[in-house]
């Protein structure tokens, strides 16, 4: 029980820091878009100066502005798993995690964790467009956990909402 | 074809209150208000045992099935 609850503390810690973090990086996101209109002279010649004259700079910077744009997306989605965690894991704390509630719960960070893979899909869009425009660009590869862990959660929705409706009918048994 | 609970009628002609048979059985006042108001979903053997045995009656006396469809 103490262990259980020490889990639950550090949990609750970590979640709150990823997202303050989280945040964080969606104003960086933000915050990039905006320079890159600001700074576009400097920005433009800044990439000549790496790449050589013969780089299609209009598209670099709208394939970057498009980048940051779907990061802020992707921040929104992480938002909405790190949020509904931290409230289910409260119902954990309260000692009744077997709810609807909870399950609704589990079935939005199943379609937040979806929006994460779609996303994932498009960065390796952007890795193709990124070569082609032949600028560096970080390696990128299919995520297989994510995927798993999109299932997973759809699962334990399900888990959850029997569990719940089994917990109903015992409650309601005399 | 729905399952109609007729504790508030065996009650009413033994002459008895739902505490005086919560007493009887050992079970909740409240439990026994969810059965007696059909909002239970089951009802356990030993409840079933416990209220005839009181009662001095058979399940088939506090269960009636009525012939509405249940939708």
């Amino acid at each position: 029980m103490i262990a259980e609850r020490i889990v639950s503390k550090i949990a609750r810690i970590a979640l709150r820091v990823f997202l303050i973090g989280n945040f964080a990086c969606a104003l960086g996101f933000a915050a990039a878009i905006i320079l890159s209109v600001f700074f576009a002279g400097a920005l433009e010649a800044r990439l000549i100066a790496k790449y050589g004259p013969c780089i299609d700079v209009a598209q670099v910077l709208l394939a970057a502005r498009l980048l940051f744009g779907l990061g802020i997306v992707a921040a929104v989605a992480l938002h909405r798993v790190l949020a509904t965690l931290l409230v289910i894991l409260g119902t954990v704390t309260t000692g009744d995690p077997f709810t609807f509630a909870n399950a609704g719960r589990l079935r939005a960070i199943g379609w937040a964790l979806l929006a994460l893979q779609l996303f994932d899909l498009a960065l390796g869009g952007f890795t193709a467009w990124f070569g082609a425009l032949h600028v560096e660009f970080v390696r990128w590869g299919p995520s297989l956990g994510g995927w798993i862990a999109v299932l997973m959660a759809f699962v334990l929705a399900n888990v959850f909402g029997r569990g719940a409706a089994m917990r109903d009918d015992l409650a309601m048994t005399v | 074809m729905p399952v109609q609970v007729r504790l508030d009628a065996l009650l009413h002609d033994r002459r008895m209150t739902l505490t005086e048979l919560a007493q009887a059985v050992d079970i909740s006042v409240v439990n026994l208000s969810i059965l007696k108001t059909g909002k239970a979903r089951a009802i356990r053997f030993s409840t079933l045992e416990a209220i005839c045995r009181v009662l001095d009656c058979q399940p088939g006396d506090l269960l009636v099935t009525t012939g509405e469809e249940d939708l």
